[in-house]
Formats: structure tokens, C-alpha cells, sequence
């Protein structure tokens, strides 16, 4: 027996209000005649004695008491609820992508739907957290089955990644028993502890084909390049019609053939002006969301590089950096973003990025730092990608004999590749601790690859965008500059309405946005510019891969959790409440002059 | 309600108590009726007829022209009003009500003294009571009883000639034939009846489908009806059937009925009164 509204009880205050109407109103009328036998035919028939004529004088005053009490508890939400026993179960759910792969028939997330409805109770109550990015109660907490079910049957889980140690946090909080039910469709061991009562495993190893990786680069004035990367995630061969289309027009179709586990790039070049293009997977695989992406024109940054006169190893410079999409080879320093020079004498070009392949023997002002990093005071491991098995490498004379020549393996244990000047004037400046006449890195695949990661290094550091594609919960960084009574708006798939919001200053680094299409829009007293477009629209190989899936759905008994009592509404209550209210309310205005 | 005893003394002064057309007793009086009687003023002659009063023979006629003659002198009336108030409780219901019955009564106590009449002014409460004054009348306490009927037939008040005038307001339970057997020796009799204004006609005072208790004036009774439009018209129909049987019983005995209310002006009751020909200009 419960009061809900505190409404309910204001209205009893009507109570003394009607009894003070009631004892005030007009009194029956009483006159004193002569002749009383000529009105005898005129009788009200009612029964006789004092306690009648009470009653009858006073029945208003009951019939309007008793209305505006059950109006009070009609208003209050006064119900008696109905007792039934109940499980209270308490689960986390996987909410990344692959939970929405399907075998043809039912996706993970429909088997962990059958799963609760054939094996919980009809009145058990249920708590779900998703664990994606970040924890949520998507049901609950203690919601009744049937509407848990409502709601799982149209979840989608689209995270980039299950962070399950988060959501445990968060469901350990909301358990009064600390069993908790795992359902995810890869299940593994090492998610048992003593909280998880049990990992269930809904998913089924399915065939899957994924856009892995694609961006579209400006090539020239004329042309962009696009880059696709297609993997197929199949135990055989499968063949995939892609479409490339521009808007509802089709420009181009083909029917890709794919082996088991094989990956297929693709590049091919489109006018600049086209607008953004669709690439289709349309083949009928286990997850839809990673078959399509869609390709804007590019907005990523330009990196305009100066080469000194490194003689006959300038062909290998121009080379590597031509090979880097969006970057230009500038003929002077000035204006360039990037510098690739001999000597570290010069100091001019502050904001120019500065390497000096220089190595340290030559050099008098460079630092050597012990470690075992290939960058030192960098905060990007440029060289972390960097294949540097059979590049020769000068080794200082401080550690080997200079003369020596070994792998750079064994060396850059001492010394780092790359280094950064302990010289705040010289804060952009670089040193690459190589002696080129001596290596043979220029030569060797180590040597482009060194050289579009200082390239992409140096762009990541510029305002704006580095790509215009990203995977779905990869940051997003802008390194905007912020500016004074600018307000910016990010805006999702085209909606007009904001995504988010930022005052003042524009943010460095986007975090955790769901998948889709957005622009960040720059609004100040000179109007409004889009100053960033980008895409999330790529998933992780570990979500399109449904191959490790599986479901451990065999011999599961009953979920159990909390025992207890469900107390949910009882509808007669309200019902006769209602009809009470109804019914007083009518004898109250049919009586309201009775007695008098 | 004080008696605006200026306005009755006026009115009176306007009004003539209109006199019996035939005198059945008590002719000894003071004015001369329209009839031969037993005045001293000379009024016809007539053949001698057995019975006649030998007293009356004109002899020196007969000693003229040998016949037997009477001699017929004027009648003289010596009038007697009786007045009779009834003092039970339904007469005084409202004070309104209460103030108008003692204005009658003091306004025919006046037509009756103008004409020099035998004047009788009879309370009719828990006894009778003979009031030398009207004024008095409001020293008396209205007492309740049941018909005032049975205090007049007990004190004679209904016996022998005169006239006789009622006041009351006739709601007691009783057959008004009954007043051609009580009054029927009366030279006249004038029933006024008074009524209070709820009496009169319920449906002004009170709005439609209201409750009341109508308390019975004469008793604890109560009686709880609803003000219908069609009770009131049920009512008045009733009461309307109690002047009609009133105004016949006061006709076949001579007699003039008239029924005033409470709150209506002296001017409108006397209107009332003239053209009922209870009273003359």
C-alpha cells in the first residue's frame, strides 16, 4: 500500500473545506403553517426517527467526504500491489558491433533475447549494462521481463569495443548479489571472477567481409585517389560485388573474388570534384555495418616538404616523399611545414618542422640519450613502425668503434634514431642520427617508411584533419587554435540540430563519437564555415571478425540471481478507485440538497 | 408589528359595516331597519291578521271605516356584532400575519362602535376571552389548538342573531359546510379569512424543488415535501376548493366570506371588504 504523489494528499486538504462548506451552507428550510393538512399528499416518504433524519441531513457531507477521499488516493497513485515471487537477475551485455552479426537467421543479440525469455521467470525483474565504450543501463535497473525484452529486441550495440571491466563496475554497483551474467558472442575465460556468475557465449562463427581500411587523398588539382582495403574474414573463398556509387547513380561495379583470410587493396582515382562516393559490399555476410562507407571529398592537410642538397641522396628524399598522398615538395624553406636538412647551423624558419640527418659524431650540439626508445623527447614513436632489419648503422664511438657498420637492431638499444633538441629556441627541430654516407637506410624499404611517418607526424601536429575516415571509436584530433567569440558545432549525418557543442574554444581531441558523418562548424560575427568533415564509419578486424565467435548456450539452466518478491500494479485497485470516485461523485451531486 | 391604530381610525371613518337585510331576532334597537318593527316611528298599516298584536289595532281607524286595521311602525335594529378572533397558534405564524388579525379585528371593532352596535370582541385561545379593547388582543398569547369550533359552540358564541364576524384563517381540519349549521341563526355572518403570505401562495417565497418542513403551528407535527411546481399547483388547488366551500357557506347563511393576506396594504383589504359588501362606502 503505497502513495506515490504527494498531489493526493494536497487534495485531502479539500476535506475541511467541504465540511465547512457543509455546516454553512443553507440549512433546510423549516416554516411554520397553519392548515398542514392541505400539503399532506406532498409527503416525503422516508423513514421515521432521529437517527434517520441524522443520517439523511448529513448524507451530502458523507457522499462528498467519501468522493474527495477516493479522488485523494485516486490522485495519490494509492494502489495495493500485487506480490509474486520473482528472480532478480542482473547481466552485462557485449555492446559492440559483432553482437549485431547475423548467421543468416538471428543475430547474437536475438539469441541473448530467446535466452531471457525462455530462461528467466515470467515476473522476474532484470538489470542489463551494455558494456561498450562506456557502461550504460540500457535496462533497468530491476525492470519487469516483459519490458526488458521490449527494449533488448531493438537495442543495437554499436561500440567499437566491449569495455567489460568498466561495465562490471557499474553492474557490481546495481547487484545485491554480485551474480552477474556475462552474454557476449566471444566468449573467453578471463572474464570470470567472482562477480560474473557466468560468461555465456550467444554468438556463432559466421563468414564476413569487411571494408577494412578506406580514404580517398588528394592526388593533384584534378584527381583524388582512393584506397580501399578489403579482408575477407571466411574459412573459403567468397566472391563480393562492390558498387561505387555517387549519390543514387552507379558509377562502377565489380565482383570481387576473395580467398579465405585474404586481404585486397584497391586504389583507383576519381575527379576532384566528384562528390562524396558510396562503396558497397553487397555481398549477404554476417555483419551489414562494415560493407558500407562513404568517401568525402578530402579536407585532411597538406604537408609542403623542403629537401636540402643531400647530393646523391636527394633522389631518394624526393622519391619517399612524393610517394606520401597530400604532400608537396617545396623548392624553398620558406613556407614549408617540414624541413629535411643537412646542417642544424641555420635557426631561421621557427615554425617549420626541422630533421637534421646529422649524426651525432658530426654534431656538437646533439644529446645522446640513453634508452631504448628510436625517438627520444618525441611524443610520437615515429620510427616505432619503422622495419629497420638489414639497414646499416654508424655505431658512436663512444660505445663501438665508429668504423663498424651493424644492423640497426642491435644498435638503437643505446642510441636513438631520433631525437629532439634539449633547446626550447629549437623546439621544432629534430636530429635523425644517421650518417647517410655510411647507412645503407636510404636504399632499404626502412627508407620511405621512415619518411612518410615523419611526413604524417608533422601533419597530425597541423590544424585540422590528418584523415577524413576513422574507425568508430578512434579519437578524432583537430589541433584547432582557439578563438574568441567563435562558437563551434559538431553536427551528425547532416542534422542541423548539434551533435555537440563547444564555447570559445574549439576542441583539440573528439572523443567516443558513434558512427556516422560529421562536420564541425565554426560560427562567429563572420558567419559560419565548416572547418572539419570526417567520417567514422570503419570497424576493428576484431569486430568484423565473427570467425572466434561462439555460443555456449547448450545445457543453460535456469538465470538466477536475487530471490524476492515482484510487487507490480494491480490494475483493480485503480479500476475501483475509479468507479468509487465516479459513483460518490454522482450520488454526491444526485443528493447534494438531501436534509436540507 | 405595532397597530397603526391612526390609519384604522381613518379608514373606519370611510366605511359603513354593511347591515343584515333581514333581521331575525333581537329587532330592539336603536337604528331603524328597512322593515315594519316595534319603533315608536308611525311605518304602515295593514289588515288584522291573526296574530297580529292586538296591542297594534288601530282603533280610531277601525271607529272611521269599520275596519280592522294594525298599525305598522318602523323597525328599530339594536345591532350586535359579535367579533370572534381566533387565537390559536396558525393565526399568528408570522408576526405579519399576527399584526393583520389584530388590525381586523380592531378595524371592525370600530365599524361595529360607529353604528353603535352591540359590539362583542371574542378571543377564541385555550378559552374565550371577551376583550373590552382590540387592544388587548396583544396581550394574549396565541395558544395551539386543534379548530376554534368547539370553543364557539361551547360559549354560545354561534347562538342567536346578530352579526357575526370570524376572523381566522379556516386551515384547521374541519367541514366548512359546518358554518351554515353554526351561524345559520346568525342575521349575518362575515368569515374573513387571513392568511400568511407562504400560505397563500408557497411558490413566492421559497425557489422550485426546494425541501421544507412545514411544522404544523398546532402541534409537534412535521411534514417534510418538496416545493414541486406541481405540489404548490396541487396545494392551491386544495386551499382554492377551501375559499370556494368557505365563500358558499357564508352565502347560504347571508353571509360574505373574503380572504386577505398578511402583507396585502389596509387600502387593498378594504377594496376586499367593499366588494364583498362587508362594508359601505
Amino acid at each position: 500500500m503505497t502513495f506515490l504523489n504527494p498531489i493526493g494528499l494536497l487534495a485531502l486538504l479539500s476535506i475541511p473545506v467541504i465540511i465547512f462548506f457543509h455546516y454553512f451552507r443553507q440549512q433546510r428550510k423549516n416554516k411554520k403553517i397553519g392548515g398542514i393538512h392541505l400539503w399532506d399528499f406532498a409527503r416525503v416518504e422516508s423513514p421515521t426517527g432521529a437517527n434517520y433524519d441524522k443520517l439523511v441531513k448529513n448524507l451530502p457531507l458523507i457522499l462528498q467526504i467519501l468522493a474527495a477521499i477516493f479522488l485523494s488516493l485516486l490522485l495519490a497513485g494509492f494502489h495495493i500491489p500485487l506480490s509474486k515471487e520473482c528472480q532478480t537477475v542482473t547481466m552485462i551485455v557485449d555492446d559492440s558491433v559483432s553482437m549485431q552479426a547475423s548467421d543468416g537467421n538471428k543475430t547474437s543479440m536475438d539469441r541473448l533475447v530467446d535466452v531471457l525469455d525462455n530462461k528467466t521467470g515470467r515476473n522476474d525483474l532484470l538489470t542489463v549494462v551494455s558494456a561498450g565504450t562506456s557502461p550504460k543501463v540500457i535496462v533497468g535497473p530491476n525492470e519487469s521481463k516483459a519490458n526488458s525484452l521490449k527494449i533488448l529486441k531493438i537495442h543495437k550495440p554499436k561500440s567499437p569495443v566491449a569495455n567489460f571491466s568498466e561495465a562490471l563496475n557499474l553492474a557490481e554497483k546495481l547487484s545485491e548479489s554480485n551474480n552477474i551474467y556475462y552474454f557476449t558472442d566471444n566468449p573467453d575465460t578471463d572474464k570470470d571472477n567472482h562477480s560474473v556468475k557466468s560468461v555465456i557465449g550467444v554468438g556463432k562463427s559466421v563468414n564476413n567481409i569487411s571494408i577494412s581500411y578506406a580514404e580517398r587523398y588528394k592526388n593533384s588539382e584534378k584527381d583524388d585517389e582512393i584506397f580501399l582495403t578489403i579482408r575477407s574474414y571466411s574459412k573459403s573463398a567468397e566472391k563480393a560485388p562492390l558498387t561505387i556509387a555517387v549519390g543514387k547513380q552507379i558509377i562502377s561495379t565489380d565482383n570481387i573474388s576473395l580467398e579465405a583470410s585474404q586481404t585486397l587493396n584497391l586504389k583507383f582515382k576519381i575527379p576532384s570534384d566528384t562528390p562524396p562516393i558510396d562503396v558497397n559490399l553487397s555481398n549477404n555476410d554476417a555483419l551489414s555495418l562494415d560493407n558500407h562507407i562513404k568517401l568525402m571529398s578530402p579536407a585532411m592537410r597538406n604537408v609542403s616538404v623542403y629537401i636540402d642538397d643531400f647530393g646523391s641522396h636527394s633522389p631518394n628524399f624526393i622519391k619517399a616523399v612524393k610517394s606520401v598522398n597530400n604532400t608537396s615538395i617545396s623548392g624553398s624553406p620558406e613556407g614549408a611545414q617540414l624541413l629535411f636538412l643537412k646542417s642544424s647551423n641555420s635557426s631561421s624558419h621557427p615554425n617549420a618542422v626541422k630533421y637534421y640527418f646529422q649524426d651525432r659524431n658530426t654534431s656538437s650540439s646533439g644529446i645522446t640519450i640513453p634508452g631504448n626508445l628510436l625517438t627520444k623527447g618525441i611524443d610520437t614513436p615515429i620510427a616505432e613502425k619503422v622495419p629497420l632489419e638489414g639497414v646499416l648503422w654508424n655505431i658512436p664511438n663512444q660505445i663501438l668503434d665508429s668504423r663498424s657498420a651493424l644492423a640497426a637492431d642491435l644498435s638503437y638499444t643505446s642510441i636513438p634514431l631520433i631525437y629532439k633538441a634539449n633547446n626550447t629556441r629549437r623546439n621544432h627541430d629534430r636530429r635523425v642520427n644517421i650518417n647517410l654516407d655510411k647507412s645503407n637506410i636510404t636504399r632499404t624499404p626502412a627508407w620511405p617508411t621512415l619518411i612518410q611517418a615523419i611526413i604524417e607526424d608533422c601533419r597530425s601536429n597541423l590544424p585540422g584533419l590528418s584523415r577524413s575516415n576513422y574507425y568508430v571509436g578512434e579519437d578524432i584530433v583537430l589541433n584547432l587554435t582557439s578563438q574568441d567569440n567563435s562558437q563551434y558545432f559538431l553536427q551528425k549525418d547532416g542534422s542541423s540540430q548539434p551533435f555537440a557543442q563547444y564555447e570559445n574554444t574549439p576542441p583539440q581531441v573528439i572523443k567516443n563519437l558513434p558512427a556516422g558523418t560529421y562536420d564541425l562548424v565554426q560560427k562567429n560575427s563572420k558567419g559560419s564555415a565548416v572547418i572539419a568533415a570526417f567520417q567514422l564509419n570503419l570497424f576493428s578486424d576484431a569486430e568484423s571478425n565473427i570467425l572466434d565467435a561462439k555460443s555456449t548456450l547448450e545445457n543453460l539452466i535456469q538465470l538466477e540471481s536475487t530471490s524476492g518478491n515482484l510487487l507490480s500494479d494491480n490494475p483493480w485497485v485503480f479500476y475501483s478507485l475509479l468507479l468509487l470516485t465516479i459513483v460518490s461523485i454522482m450520488l454526491a451531486w444526485r443528493y447534494h440538497d438531501v436534509g436540507l | 408589528m405595532i397597530l397603526n391604530q391612526n390609519q384604522i381610525d381613518s379608514i373606519a371613518g370611510k366605511y359603513t359595516l354593511a347591515l343584515p337585510q333581514i333581521v331575525q331576532s333581537n329587532n330592539l334597537g336603536e337604528r331603524l331597519g328597512r322593515n315594519a318593527g316595534s319603533s315608536v316611528e308611525f311605518h304602515d298599516r295593514k289588515d288584522f291578521q291573526d296574530g297580529d298584536d292586538l296591542r297594534h289595532i288601530d282603533w280610531r281607524g277601525y271607529a272611521r271605516n269599520d275596519r280592522l286595521t294594525v298599525k305598522l311602525y318602523r323597525q328599530e335594529i339594536a345591532p350586535k356584532v359579535e367579533i370572534i378572533v381566533d387565537g390559536s397558534a396558525s393565526m399568528a405564524t408570522t408576526d405579519e400575519k399576527r399584526t393583520r388579525r389584530d388590525e381586523i379585528a380592531s378595524l371592525f371593532y370600530q365599524f361595529s362602535k360607529r353604528i353603535h352596535a352591540n359590539t362583542k370582541l371574542n378571543f377564541v385561545s385555550d378559552r374565550l376571552y371577551q376583550l373590552a379593547n382590540p387592544h388587548d388582543l396583544t396581550s394574549y398569547d396565541n395558544i395551539m389548538y386543534e379548530s376554534p369550533i368547539p370553543l364557539i359552540r361551547r360559549n354560545s358564541l354561534n347562538s342567536g342573531g346578530g352579526i357575526k364576524i370570524i376572523i381566522s384563517d379556516f386551515l384547521f381540519e374541519f367541514d366548512p359546510t359546518e358554518i351554515r349549521t353554526l351561524f345559520g341563526a346568525a342575521d349575518r355572518t362575515v368569515l374573513i379569512q387571513l392568511l400568511s403570505d407562504f400560505e397563500n401562495d408557497p411558490s413566492e417565497n421559497l425557489s422550485k424543488n426546494s425541501l421544507v418542513r412545514l411544522e404544523n403551528s398546532e402541534s409537534n407535527d412535521y411534514l417534510d415535501v418538496k416545493l414541486t411546481p406541481d405540489n404548490v399547483k396541487h396545494y392551491l388547488k386544495r386551499l382554492n376548493a377551501l375559499k370556494r366551500d368557505l365563500n358558499d357557506a357564508a352565502r347560504f347563511i347571508r353571509g360574505a366570506f373574503v380572504s386577505i393576506t398578511e402583507n396585502e396594504t389596509l387600502e387593498e383589504v378594504m377594496s376586499k371588504l367593499l366588494k364583498s359588501e362587508i362594508v359601505t362606502l
